[in-house]
């Protein structure tokens, strides 16, 4: 136990008088402190729970010290797959106690597109006017004008996918329409159906990795201790990232450092050395790849001096890092969900990524990019395709009618759930007129506006969240209070192949609920009592792991907060070998033809370019806009920073503290050539835009480009980004766009 | 007797904050303090193969052996414990007149003004009353001595994700702190006369290490030739807490750097470029322990 040896010394030398609760008036409702003092004759507890603020795919352990109900420290949890936390999971205590959390269910009392007026409403109020409206709408427009729709945390997915399958609707969407998905695209194109993942992290027999779009010293920040153990074990790293980051200088022997939105050009030119310099594996990529010759001829027009001028990587640095990679195997591949990914030519550049572990013959091999095996019947969320309603989707035959499936057909092919670039198209042809919009942002999307207003049009929307966010919440009808991560119970988690259960903490503040629970009770009152048991999350616990098979009890489970293993199998090598990847069990690879395609048959198929060609991004310093030519610097947004996560956790003082305002990150000749200091305030603009930020002169980026975190309400950089999209995924080119700064 | 000491790998530490913020909820900092802070350092780098040319370094009270502050306190609330080295600060005898504030040659010390909790309650939030809730008085790192006693690890240590901080009795081979210095022998560097080590990365300007005088919040103490050129700021009688936004108290310029100015995190980073100039050989002498 913590602290128990201390006294309790209270020295509040000329303090105020203690015993008067705080309250804070926003939007009409006072917010007040929810607590009272602890007993500290009560002994303190320690209970398991997992983190949820960044972008959630870690699921980083965490222990709370709970005396008298109330949680007074968190920990790191050791002896986790995922320890320690960062700055951000050390926050949420913080953030627990913030009084600016919603408490009630409210409604809105004025228009929608206003500064927000609430109304506290019960919850029996709040879901009687939810279904109401929820089966009005689909009495007249069909169950797929209602979106459910799921940012981060990701935790509610499982159980919002029950919902909108049983509801009926196929419009099921997530922020992954501008996440991982496209990666997952990208490797499940070249490598296979059911091979959804982005890399594989170093093992012990691994001997070079290329870091491609990751840096994982903000993203992910225990990630990277584990890059940092295998670089002190001899590991060599070759990374790329257009930013000097924490992976760069702490892990590479090479970095290459190329102008966002180029990655396909410098794909191709690495390609174009292996093949020259003999590197690539021509037994494996003679047996089991298709489309070489047409890749070869592809590449050799990306000369190192070709690439440094589309790149600005220099030649001898392209070739340095051939160098140290190709004679250096086993060699794996990291790459990520964003980065790379925010260009509109992703659907060839990721592509073209993920095809380098072929062409060096480390397909499924012990320290290469070894594919993951076996499948589980959870999900990282611990939930099984029962519970996620998988048979009822495909027996209702729900992907026909998809809203999307016409925009991006590949998409629709290979994910369940929407692609939301064109949303407001999908509002404004009336496909959607309804919405229930658990923790989203309006400023996910390029030129936000856009999304807004038709979010706004819709003839009925609720959110769920911890906090009134205007810039999302103003366009809807009414908000739900949202348990946060130390008051939920749902989900279990799963990493690999151990499960461990998750302890509410503490009860929820005020009336907020779980996000299961809610997803549950509305199911039940939509008419589905039975198939979402009554809003019993316990239950529906209970049923995802009835349904795995494993024969776990939740009784168990909890018995064993150090987790259970599930049985697993062996992950041998060269699984294709074996037909152990193909769902017919013959030998190869899960794509049309059986083999790596770096010619997609799929691609090819659906009338799109089946090479990973470079396509300069839409707004580009080499493309023929007019327009383009005013604002000559790359606009690169949506980096990581590891005390924020996207427009989260501003409210923060112990996250607030380290960038308290907007920032935009320059070189010193870019600034120095307008006229530009440290701290100064500046507009950053072009023709769709403009935004106000403090300049930090910094050698973090290469003088043609501008590095800019996003999520900031009152300077939303993403009404810099126009909507155009990748062909293939309808990724935004958020780090590959354009714009110009000055002095204000 | 312990011996107890702490190694910062700067080759791991990615300016995360993880540290800090831990150091906040465990030693129930108020909002206008730190006991940690964390430059954020840019060099040029003078071998163009070398990408590091950037890089943050967290530091604290370096738990002197011969501790400056103390022979100053006037009540005797400040002291090294002789069982482990680390000195402490007991608050019901300390009086704030910042004395010891100003002799800390590493900005490691701080006084609180603030009276109100976090999101400006006059009511402390479950964590901010559990543990000991002071200001006005004079704080500092001292090593989570009660979590010693439980056989813990500082707050610092086990929550830094990049695990780049190893602590431990330094008389324990088997200490984390004693393997890994056995590991990383000529690379780790002793500052000055303390129980703080740090291994710094290859190509990053030595005058950044946090010895005597770099990160003092007092100009006219202890300076290294480089630190005089910076104009000094105003020292009063009491301990006097920069005006910065957030309340976090920004470190002073090093050499002839420029701090990153308020707004761009200086709370708690400030951002620190060196010019071409190497500092005097002979100040660095007594601060690496071989």
């Amino acid at each position: 136990m913590i602290n128990k040896n201390i006294d309790r010394r209270s020295l509040l030398k000329g303090a105020a008088a203690l015993g008067v609760t705080a309250s804070i008036s926003q939007g009409g409702i006072d917010f007040a402190y929810a607590e009272g003092t602890i007993d500290t004759s009560k002994p303190v507890e320690k209970r398991y729970s997992i983190c949820d603020m960044c972008n959630q795919v870690p699921r980083c352990g965490m222990v709370a010290y709970v005396q008298d109900e109330k949680i007074v420290r968190v920990e790191s949890r050791e002896d986790h797959p995922v320890d320690p936390l960062c700055a951000k999971g050390m926050a949420t205590i913080q953030e627990m106690y913030d009084p600016h959390r919603l408490m009630y269910p409210m409604v809105r009392t004025n228009p929608k597109g206003e500064p927000s007026e609430w109304k506290q409403i019960s919850w029996d109020e709040a879901y009687d006017t939810i279904v109401e409206k929820f089966n009005e709408t689909k009495e007249k427009y069909g169950p797929d004008s209602v979106l459910f729709y799921c940012g981060d945390p990701k935790e509610p997915r499982p159980a919002l996918q029950r919902l909108a399958t049983l509801f009926g609707s196929s419009s099921y969407g997530l922020e992954s329409s501008l996440c991982a998905t496209a990666s997952q695209m990208a490797n499940q194109l070249v490598n296979g159906k059911r091979q959804g993942w982005f890399g594989v992290d170093p093992s012990k027999d691994t001997k070079s990795v290329i870091i491609w779009s990751l840096n994982a010293a903000w993203s992910q920040p225990n990630r990277h201790k584990k890059l940092m153990e295998a670089k002190e074990r001899g590991v060599k790293f070759l990374v790329v990232d257009p930013r000097v980051t924490p992976t760069a200088t702490g892990l590479a022997d090479v970095f290459l450092q190329p102008r966002p939105g180029s990655d396909a050009a410098l794909a191709l030119g690495f390609m174009n050395l292996l093949i020259e310099k003999n590197y690539v594996d021509m037994d494996f990529v003679n047996k089991w790849t298709l489309g070489f010759e047409e890749l070869k001829a592809l590449a050799a027009e990306f000369t190192p001096e070709k690439v440094e001028e589309l790149t600005w990587v220099p030649a001898e640095k392209l070739i340095e890092a051939v160098e140290l990679i190709g004679p250096n195997m086993p060699c794996t591949l990291v790459s990520s969900s964003a980065g790379l990914t925010h260009c509109t030519n992703v659907g060839n550049a990721q592509r073209a990524v993920m095809m380098l572990p072929a062409l060096l013959g480390q397909i499924d091999v012990a320290g290469g990019y070894k594919f993951p095996y076996p499948a589980y019947a959870f999900d990282p969320y611990g939930a099984t395709p029962q519970f996620k309603a998988k048979a009822l989707y495909k027996e209702k035959d729900l992907a026909s009618h998809r809203v999307d499936k016409e925009d991006f057909p590949v998409w629709a092919l290979l994910t369940d759930h929407i692609q939301t670039a064109k949303l407001p198209e999908y509002i404004n042809d009336g496909k959607i007129k309804a919405a229930m919009l658990m923790a989203f942002n309006s400023m996910i999307w390029p030129s936000t506006h856009v999304y807004q207003e038709a979010i706004q049009k819709l003839d009925f929307s609720f959110a769920v969240d911890y906090y009134y966010r205007p810039w999302s919440h103003d366009y809807v009808d009414m908000i739900l209070p949202a348990a946060m991560c130390m008051e939920r119970q749902a989900p279990m988690t799963v990493y690999g192949n151990k499960i461990f259960y998750r302890e509410v903490c503490m009860p929820p503040a005020g009336e907020a609920r779980e996000d299961w629970q809610i997803c549950l009770e509305l199911g039940s009152r939509l008419g589905f009592e039975e198939e979402c048991f009554g809003g019993d999350v316990t239950k529906a616990l209970e049923y995802c792991l009835e349904t795995s098979g494993y024969g776990i009890t939740l009784d168990e489970l909890k018995a064993h907060p150090e987790g259970m293993e599930l049985p697993t199998e062996k992950n041998i090598d060269k699984k294709y070998e074996l037909g152990k990847l193909r769902l017919d069990g013959q030998p190869g690879f899960e794509t049309p033809s059986g083999k790596i395609e770096f010619a997609s048959e799929i691609l090819k198929e659906n009338g799109y370019e089946p090479l990973p060609k470079h396509v300069e991004p839409v707004h580009s310093p080499y493309n023929e806009i007019e327009e383009d030519r005013k604002y000559p610097l790359v606009l690169c947004t949506g980096g990581r920073l590891p005390y924020y996560t996207h427009s989260k956790l501003r409210e923060i003082p112990w996250l607030n503290q380290f960038m308290p305002e907007p920032v935009v990150r320059m070189h010193k000749d870019a600034a120095e050539a307008r006229g530009i200091k440290e701290g100064d305030k500046v507009k950053v603009f072009n023709q769709f835009g403009e935004v106000e930020m403090v300049a930090e002169i910094t050698n973090i980026v290469t003088p043609g480009m501008v590095d800019i975190f996003h999520g900031w309400h009152q300077a939303n950089i993403n009404e810099l980004v126009s909507r155009d999209f990748d062909p293939v995924t309808g990724y935004p080119g958020f780090r590959s766009s354009l714009c110009e700064i000055e002095l204000l | 007797m312990k011996k107890y000491g702490m190694l910062l790998d700067l080759n791991r530490c990615v300016g995360c904050g993880a540290c800090q913020v831990s150091c906040k909820l465990f030693n129930n900092q108020k909002d206008d303090i730190s006991w940690i802070h964390i430059e954020r350092l840019e060099w040029e780098p003078g071998d163009a193969n070398k990408i590091i040319n950037r890089g943050y370094l967290p530091h604290a009270c370096m738990q002197c052996e011969e501790p400056p502050c103390v022979p100053v306190c006037p009540t005797g609330a400040t002291y090294r414990r002789e069982e482990d080295g680390i000195t402490i600060v007991e608050y019901e005898k300390c009086i704030s007149c910042g004395a010891c504030v100003i002799a800390c040659p590493y900005g490691a010390r701080a006084i609180s003004n603030q009276d109100e909790f976090y999101f400006d309650s006059t009511e402390p939030a479950p964590y901010e009353e559990y543990g000991i809730i002071h200001s006005h008085v004079a704080e500092k790192c001292e090593f989570c001595y009660q979590r010693l006693e439980d056989q813990l690890e500082p707050a610092c240590v086990i929550n830094c994700p990049i695990h780049a901080r190893y602590f431990g009795d330094m008389d324990d081979p088997e200490s984390p702190i004693s393997k890994r210095m056995a590991e990383r022998k000529d690379k780790v560097v002793r500052i000055d006369e303390t129980r703080f080590y740090y291994e710094s990365p290859e190509g990053m300007p030595q005058e950044f290490l946090p010895t005597a005088g770099v990160y003092s919040r007092n100009p006219g103490l202890n300076q290294s030739s480089d630190t005089s050129q910076e104009a000094p700021k105003p020292q009063s009688a009491t301990a006097k807490q920069d005006e910065t936004k957030t309340g976090v108290d920004p470190a002073v310029a090093v050499g002839a750097a420029a701090v990153g100015a308020a707004g761009i995190g200086a709370a708690v980073y400030a951002s620190v470029k060196s010019k071409a100039k190497k500092s005097s050989d002979e100040e660095k002498e007594d601060q690496n322990d071989k």
